[in-house]
C-alpha cells in the first residue's frame, strides 16, 4: 500500500469518525431540547416567578433586586444564582429552554477547556457522562432552579478556575486582555454562586497561586490572581453568612446538635456510596490504570481538580441537607480529571483509544435510552 | 514498607468484611421477615407457626449467598483476606439487591410471572431500563480492566506476552449475557431473576480480571484497595437504607 493510499484511508478514517460524532452530539442535543421542551416550570421556578418580598408576578429587574434583598435577608445567600434564575424565568419557558441548552454545550466545552482536551470525541464523552454518571438528571439539568443552580453556576464556576489552572500549566502564559477588569465580576460571581462550590473554587485558585508565586516561585504574583481570589472570597462570605441562611437552617434543622452530626454522617455516607459512586469508580479506576498500567503520574491540574471536588465534597458536612444534584459540580471536577486522563492514555498507547469510544459508546446508549424514556413517560419528568 | 502496607491492608479487610458481612446477614433477615417470606411460606404449607419457616428462609437465603460468594473466590483459587474482600466488595456494592419474596413469589406463583401480557413496547423500555441499569456500573469498570490488561501485555510483549486468561472469558460470558438480553424481552417477569445471573457473572468476570492483573501487577494491587473501600461504602449504604426502609430496622 503506497503512502498516498494509507493517508487517504485516514482521512476517510478521519471524516467517518467525525461524522459519528457528529451526529451522536447532535441527537443528544436534540433529545436534551425536546425534553426541556416538555419540562414545564415546576416547584421553586414557580415562587421565583415572583417577587418574593410582594407574592406579585416578576415584572422588571427592579422587581428582581428586591426579591434577591428578600432573599438574602429571609432564605439563603445564593443571590447570583436564584437572581438569574428570575431572569431566566422572565424570559418564558421557550426561551428558557434555548439558554438552558446552550448552557450545557457551554460546560460541556469548559469542561473539556479545564481538562485541557481538544478532541471532538471528549467532548461528546462528556456529553454522555453528564447524564450517564448524574445523580439525578432531571432536578439538576431539566428542572429549571436546578439548572441554574448547578449547570449555569458549574459554567462561571469552570471558567473562573480555568484561569488559575492555564497559568498552572503554563507560568509563562500570556495575561488574557483586560483580565483585571473582569476578573472581579467573575471572581465574585464564582464565589457567591453556591455554598459549597463557591469557595472550595476560592480556595483552589488561592492554593494554585501560593503554588505558583510562593512556593515554585515560577511567575510573580500578578494583580488579577489577588483581585480573583479577594473577589471570590468575598463572594464565598456573602453566601455563607447570608442572614437568610440561619433563617432557613432554624425552620428546617430542629434536631440536637449530637443527633444533627449523626445525620450529617449519614448524608456525607449517601453522597460518597450513592450520588457520587458512579463517577467516583471511574474516576479512581482511571486513575489507577493509568498509574499502574501507563506509568504516568496526574498532573499539578488533575490534582488541583480532585482538591477542589473533595473541598465541595466535604463543605456539605456544615450544610443540613446534602441532596443528591448538589453533587453536580463534583461530578463535572470529577469528569474533567477523567477526560484529561482518557486523553494522556490514548497519547501512550494508541491502541486505547477504541476502549474509550466503545465506553463513551455505551454511555451515549445509556444517555440516548434514559432521555428517551423521560420523553415518552410523562410522569418520569413531571415534578413530584 | 510495601510489607507493612500489605499488613495494614490485610488487617483493614478483615475488619471491613467482618462489619459489612453481619451487616449484610442482619439486613438480609430484616428484610424477609418483614416481607413475611417465612410467613408465605408457612401459610402455604398449612402451618401456623412461622417462626421454623422464617428461620429457614433465612439460613437458606445465607447460605446461598454465601455458598456463591465462597465459589466465586475459590473458582479462581483465591484463599487471601484481601481477595476475599475484594470479592465480597464487588458484591455487595454492585451486585443487585434480589428481595426473598420476589424468588417466593416466582417459585410459588411461577405461572402467573410466565404468562406476562406485556406489550413489546413496554417490554423494550422495561428490560432495557433493566439491562442498562446494571451495566451503568460494570460496563466502564470492565472496560477499564480490560484495557489496564491489554496495555500490560503490550508493555510485556518484548518477554512472554500472553493476552490475559481473563479477557478469553469475558468474551464467551459476553456472547451468553447478550444471549440473556434477548432472552429477558421474552420472559420480562424474570427481571429481578435475570438482574441477579446477569450480575453474577459480571462479578464473575471483574473477579477474574482483577485477581489476575493484581497477581501481574503489584502497584495495582496495592492501589486498587482503595476503590474496593469505596464498593465497600456503597455496600454500607445499600444495606442501611434496606434496614431503614423495611420497618424492623
Amino acid at each position: 500500500m503506497g503512502k498516498s493510499d494509507r493517508k487517504d484511508g485516514m482521512t476517510r478514517k478521519n471524516f467517518i469518525a467525525d461524522v459519528i460524532i457528529w451526529a451522536g452530539i447532535l441527537l443528544l442535543l436534540s433529545l436534551e431540547w425536546l425534553l426541556h421542551g416538555k419540562q414545564i416550570f415546576m416547584m421553586d421556578d414557580l415562587w421565583y416567578s415572583t417577587n418574593l418580598a410582594t407574592g406579585q408576578p416578576l415584572r422588571s429587574l427592579g422587581d428582581v433586586l428586591e426579591s434577591q434583598v428578600w432573599h438574602f435577608l429571609n432564605w439563603g445567600g445564593r443571590n447570583i444564582t436564584h437572581g438569574i434564575l428570575q431572569m431566566v424565568l422572565m424570559c418564558g419557558e421557550r426561551a428558557a429552554d434555548g439558554i438552558n441548552l446552550l448552557m450545557t454545550v457551554l460546560l460541556g466545552a469548559m469542561i473539556c477547556k479545564v481538562a485541557g482536551v481538544r478532541d471532538r470525541i471528549w467532548f461528546l464523552a462528556v456529553q454522555c457522562l453528564l447524564i450517564g454518571v448524574n445523580a439525578n438528571v432531571r432536578m439538576s439539568m431539566f428542572w429549571q432552579s436546578g439548572a441554574v443552580n448547578y449547570v449555569y453556576s458549574t459554567v462561571w464556576l469552570l471558567f473562573f478556575l480555568w484561569i488559575y489552572l492555564r497559568q498552572l500549566r503554563d507560568a509563562e502564559a500570556a495575561q488574557l486582555p483586560a483580565i483585571a477588569v473582569w476578573i472581579l465580576p467573575l471572581g465574585l460571581m464564582a464565589g457567591w454562586s453556591n455554598e459549597n462550590m463557591g469557595p472550595a473554587c476560592m480556595l483552589a485558585a488561592a492554593g494554585v497561586t501560593w503554588y505558583l508565586c510562593f512556593f515554585q516561585k515560577k511567575c510573580k504574583l500578578r494583580l488579577w490572581m489577588a483581585e480573583g481570589i479577594v473577589a471570590a472570597a468575598a463572594g464565598s462570605v456573602l453566601v455563607i453568612v447570608a442572614p437568610g441562611n440561619f433563617v432557613r437552617v432554624a425552620a428546617i434543622e430542629k434536631v440536637g446538635f449530637g443527633e444533627s452530626v449523626l445525620q450529617r454522617i449519614d448524608a456525607m455516607l449517601v453522597a460518597t456510596g450513592d450520588f457520587l459512586f458512579p463517577v467516583f469508580l471511574l474516576t479512581g479506576a482511571t486513575i489507577l490504570c493509568y498509574v499502574c498500567f501507563c506509568g504516568g503520574k496526574p498532573e499539578p491540574v488533575n490534582w488541583v481538580l480532585l482538591a477542589t471536588a473533595c473541598a465541595a465534597h466535604g463543605a456539605m458536612l456544615l450544610s443540613p441537607h446534602y441532596p443528591d444534584r448538589a453533587t453536580f459540580g463534583i461530578m463535572a471536577l470529577c469528569i474533567a480529571v477523567t477526560v484529561s486522563l482518557w486523553d494522556k492514555i490514548c497519547e501512550r498507547h494508541a491502541d486505547a483509544r477504541k476502549w474509550f469510544w466503545l465506553m463513551s459508546a455505551g454511555f451515549f446508549l445509556y444517555a440516548v435510552f434514559l432521555l428517551g424514556q423521560c420523553l415518552i413517560f410523562t410522569d418520569i419528568i413531571v415534578g413530584d | 514498607m510495601t510489607k507493612s502496607l500489605v499488613r495494614a491492608e490485610k488487617i483493614i479487610a478483615v475488619l471491613l468484611s467482618l462489619s459489612a458481612l453481619f451487616l449484610y446477614l442482619f439486613a438480609i433477615h430484616d428484610r424477609q421477615t418483614a416481607q413475611g417470606v417465612g410467613y408465605y411460606v408457612a401459610l402455604r404449607f398449612q402451618r401456623e407457626d412461622r417462626r421454623l419457616f422464617d428461620l429457614g428462609a433465612d439460613l437458606l437465603r445465607a447460605a446461598a449467598f454465601l455458598g456463591l460468594l465462597l465459589f466465586s473466590c475459590a473458582v479462581f483459587k483465591r484463599k487471601g483476606a484481601i481477595s476475599f474482600f475484594r470479592a465480597f466488595s464487588l458484591w455487595i456494592g454492585m451486585m443487585p439487591f434480589v428481595d426473598g419474596a420476589t424468588l417466593v413469589h416466582i417459585l410459588f406463583d411461577a405461572g402467573a410471572v410466565w404468562n406476562s401480557k406485556m406489550s413489546l413496547a413496554d417490554r423494550f423500555w422495561q428490560s432495557g431500563a433493566q439491562i442498562l441499569g446494571v451495566l451503568r456500573y460494570w460496563f466502564p469498570l470492565l472496560c477499564l480492566l480490560l484495557l489496564c490488561g491489554r496495555m500490560f501485555c503490550q508493555k510485556d510483549s518484548e518477554g512472554t506476552g500472553q493476552p490475559l486468561l481473563s479477557a478469553r472469558m469475558v468474551r464467551i460470558f459476553g456472547v451468553v449475557q447478550g444471549l440473556m438480553c434477548v432472552l429477558l424481552l421474552a420472559l420480562p417477569g424474570f427481571g429481578e431473576v435475570w438482574k441477579f445471573v446477569f450480575g453474577y457473572l459480571l462479578l464473575l468476570e471483574s473477579i477474574a480480571l482483577i485477581e489476575e492483573l493484581c497477581e501481574k501487577n503489584e502497584s495495582w494491587s496495592l492501589g486498587s484497595f482503595w476503590l474496593f473501600v469505596l464498593l465497600w461504602i456503597r455496600g454500607i449504604c445499600k444495606m442501611t437504607e434496606i434496614l431503614s426502609t423495611s420497618g424492623l430496622g
